[in-house]
């Protein structure tokens, strides 16, 4: 049975959906901490350069290529691969394309939840609270123990034990999210964007005015937060790893290399633009980013805890500074309950909006490939990420694990995969015609070469330099979470490769070409 | 360490930043809009 393909409801709808997608807890967390990390002003010298170098070109390759799909009606790189390279591997790498955003749901949606779960403990008045101390690690330790506590990471052996609200709070989530996937594209995913996204706005510019009027006991002011944040150290720009950390936070920003853009531009009409959708979904994101996103959390830590602790509390990962840091704040600033509500419940929805489209591909998968309904494959899904989900929520140093091998070194592989195939072993020319058809903006012919050469450049670089000074330290590890994440990812990549196998020979000769 | 206040430079790293993100924002919407009007015309 071939199931008929769906497509996007309105343009506007498209363009909030792929935002949504590219917005997540990065934007609001993620990039303040890279920011201030890494040369503050200066940071963004190498960041807007790995932008128009790296993330924009790769943005638009995955446009195309899920436009490609739609013209085939394939909304995966599982097809899209094997059409553009005749060649039987090319479907099993295209599998790539749902076996990284798969994964990076099951424990997506577990971190998600802890949002939810905040932001009703704060509505509730429920989150710690504690008079202010001068010691900075004094006053978060109540936050630290409170996660740790949610978690059950103080747990020994090598089960963890979360709270039994935590386990409640991310079936609530699960059941959300199958919820909306199973509305659909238009009816559902598209719905939600347009409600999710204007709203993530409104509450993050009003979290911004609430940062922008707070005052510390000491003096400090938004303008400290800000220099912490922009004041430019020059110095930085010669050193590698701040350009290394720029391009990573484009390429993570971007959410390029999931294969989620791939197929949400698979619901496109086959002759409907890409460059200006592209474009604006990016524009969005990074309105979200680099104005909002560096407008809240850092600037209230900074006003709040000073720079020297703030600057602690980022080098220890932009999580405390979310679930410790922003907690601690609003437990002390009048009101603070109910900011605190707006924020968790903020990262929420952009939580959402990118879980929803991380499923994405494995539905389109189960849809295009096996000519599943879209009830039967979300059933499917939510079965799987039901069980699947409880390995990073029960086994200690699962999701570490996980999130090194999919949502570090997969991602880059995948989009270097794109790259390369696309431009490299389809054919070139026919790459950019493909890519520059019926767009309702022209894609400099510059563009041509960034794709051809310098992003797949990038990407080797930056997958190599990645290998050198994370896989050593990942592979040494030999602890039972290490290895059930590894069988894991082993067990899923095998089930894979076993479904697409009968499925090309269910369609009866249907081979690589 | 604590007097940090945001700069010259800082300031205009920061409204250079903002500036490229808010063209970028305006340009495209702006493109979407016409083009949508150009289409209902035609």
């Amino acid at each position: 049975m071939v199931v008929k393909r769906e497509h996007w409801g309105t343009r506007l709808g498209l363009i909030l959906a792929v935002a949504g997608n590219a917005i997540g807890l990065g934007n609001f967390l993620r990039f303040p901490v890279q920011a201030a990390d890494n040369g503050g002003g200066a940071f963004m010298i190498p960041y807007m350069i790995s932008l128009i170098f790296l993330g924009i070109p790769l943005l638009w390759i995955e446009w195309a290529l899920g436009r490609f799909g739609s013209k085939k009606g394939h909304g995966t790189a599982v097809a899209v691969f094997d059409y553009l390279w005749k060649k039987p591997v090319a479907k099993y790498i295209g599998f790539l394309g749902v076996l990284i955003p798969l994964t990076v749901v099951v424990y997506y949606t577990y971190i998600e939840s802890w949002t939810l779960l905040y932001s009703f403990f704060s509505l509730l008045g429920n989150l710690p609270s504690t008079p202010l101390t001068a010691d900075v690690k004094d006053y978060l330790e109540p936050f630290k123990n409170f996660l740790v506590e949610k978690t059950g990471e103080t747990s020994e052996g090598i089960l963890l034990k979360p709270a039994l609200e935590t386990y409640i709070f991310f079936l609530i989530t699960l059941v959300i999210n199958l919820y909306i996937l199973y509305r659909g594209v238009s009816a559902g995913i598209e719905k939600v964007a347009k409600i999710a996204m204007p709203l993530i706005f409104i509450m993050a510019i009003l979290l911004m005015v609430r940062v922008f009027t707070l005052t510390s006991p000491e003096g400090r002011n938004f303008l400290d937060g800000l220099g912490f944040l922009w004041n430019p150290d020059f110095s930085a720009l010669t050193n590698p790893k701040v350009w290394l950390a720029a391009a990573g936070q484009v390429f993570f920003t971007l959410s390029v290399g999931f294969g989620a853009i791939l197929t949400y531009a698979s619901y496109i009409k086959p002759k409907d633009d890409i460059a200006l959708n592209g474009l604006a979904g990016a524009s969005v994101n990074e309105f979200a980013e680099i104005i909002l996103g560096g407008s809240i959390a850092i600037v209230a830590s900074v006003i709040f805890f000073g720079v020297a602790a703030t600057a602690t509390i980022a080098s220890q990962g932009a999580f405390n500074l979310g679930f410790m840091a922003l907690p601690a704040i609003f437990a002390n600033i009048p009101y603070g309950q109910f900011f605190s509500f707006v924020w968790f419940l903020l990262l929420f929805f952009a939580g959402v909006t990118s879980s929803i489209a991380l499923c994405q591909p494995a539905i389109a998968f189960l849809e295009d490939e096996l000519g599943y309904s879209r009830q039967k494959s979300v059933a499917l899904l939510g079965g799987f990420l039901f069980f699947a989900a409880h390995i990073p929520i029960f086994i200690k140093g699962a999701l570490g694990e996980l999130d090194f091998w999919v949502g570090t070194i997969g991602l880059v592989l995948f989009a270097l995969f794109e790259a390369v195939i696309f431009f490299w072993i389809y054919d070139s020319k026919k790459a950019w015609e493909e890519m520059t058809r019926d767009n309702d903006i022209k894609i400099p012919k510059i563009f041509y070469y960034i794709m051809k050469f310098v992003a797949p450049s990038f990407l080797i670089i930056i997958l190599i330099s990645w290998v050198i000074e994370y896989l050593p330290s990942v592979l040494s590890k030999t602890d039972i979470g290490t290895w059930t994440a590894r069988g894991f990812l082993l067990f899923l990549s095998i089930v894979g490769i076993l479904i697409i196998k009968f499925a090309w020979e269910k369609r009866n000769g249907r081979t690589s070409s | 360490m604590e007097g940090h206040l945001l700069n010259g430079y800082g300031a205009l790293f920061m409204t250079i930043s903002w500036g490229i993100v808010i063209t970028l924002n305006v340009y495209s919407f702006y493109k979407i809009l016409y083009n949508k009007s150009k289409k209902q015309e035609d």
